[in-house]
């Protein structure tokens, strides 16, 4: 952006989009790659299949921009595509991983308290790469529930489960994140 | 560790963030709230999970910065998904690119001229 123009929001980019202005959705791209990515890596503990899904993800969003409403923010709208699209990918490939994120980029910090930036910072490689070694099913019903505080419905219509199924999910989930937190000294 | 520990253990992984009472399933709550009370196992259960919960929170304030290329490679993704050839998409953004720079050097280049006729319309009338 040049010094001087006036930064629009995401709501004005996505209506233009929606009429056919490119610029405006290459716009939410840069803007928002970095959350889909961010979003995409927590679901496939995988960069390379992270960059696959986001790129996938953006290009399924400008085939259906012209459904947005704009009742939602674009970005709840962009992580439900980047959510069916994690799921569909893995569905289609089988390529997920299940060993630990090397992770190559450290991640930014956004918004977060001293404490909570401590202790996450001391707990978080260990919970990421227990995350990571989840069954992709479970790590997605975590990471949707917890991460993103999405709730059982609207986890089990995305992932195309049933509501009963995200909570048994969850609770292994977390059994399991649990006892990694015990071996870490997290208690 | 007693047979209530474990009831109480096992719903303790479906607690919500905010939840600050346990429910136990198949127990009076109660009855659950006062073996919480007295039971340090699973008051260390307990606050073992909310640090869960905590740091499971925190990571969405956490972004990993995408991959270098990522914008350029999903403007790809679109180009093809338009079925427009990648070298004829990149050559429009290139031309669009470059049309937007001669009109911004056209308009300098007009800028600057009336500036000269008016500077020398100055010094002719001074004159």
């Amino acid at each position: 952006m040049q010094a001087g123009e006036v930064r629009r929001d995401d709501g004005t980019l996505a209506r233009l989009a929606r009429g056919g202005d490119r610029a405006a959705f290459s716009e939410l791209v840069r803007r928002h790659q970095d959350e889909v990515f961010t979003l995409a890596l927590r679901l496939t503990a995988d960069r390379e299949m992270a960059a696959d899904v986001s790129q996938e993800a953006f290009v399924r969003a400008w085939r259906a921009i012209g459904r947005f409403r704009g009742d939602a923010r674009f970005m709840t709208w962009m992580y439900r595509i980047t959510v069916n699209t994690a799921w569909s990918m893995r569905s289609r490939n089988r390529r997920l991983r299940t060993e630990p994120l090397e992770e190559s980029a450290e991640p930014v910090a956004n918004g977060i308290s001293p404490e909570a930036a401590g202790e996450a910072a001391h707990l978080r490689p260990h919970l990421i790469a227990a995350l990571a070694g989840l069954p992709p099913s479970t790590r997605a019903v975590v990471v949707l529930k917890d991460v993103y505080g999405w709730s059982h419905a609207e986890i089990a219509e995305d992932l195309g489960i049933t509501v009963t199924a995200a909570k048994v999910r969850l609770h292994r989930g977390r059994r399991r994140l649990a006892e990694v937190l015990v071996a870490e000294g997290g208690r | 560790m007693s047979a209530v520990c474990r009831l109480v253990g096992s719903s303790l992984a479906d607690v919500e963030a905010r939840e600050q009472r346990v429910r136990v399933g198949g127990m009076v709550p109660a009855l659950a709230d006062r073996h919480m009370r007295s039971c340090l196992a699973c008051q260390a259960e307990a606050a073992r999970y909310r640090k869960l919960l905590r740091v499971l929170g925190s990571l969405s304030t956490l972004l990993d910065v995408a991959p270098a290329g990522l914008a350029a490679r999903i403007e790809h993704g679109i180009d093809l998904a338009e079925g427009r050839p990648a070298a004829v998409a990149a050559e429009e953004r290139q031309t669009a690119s470059s049309s937007a720079l001669a009109a911004a050097a056209g308009a300098l280049a007009a800028a600057a001229g009336t500036v000269a006729v008016l500077a020398w319309m100055r010094a002719r009338s001074a004159a």
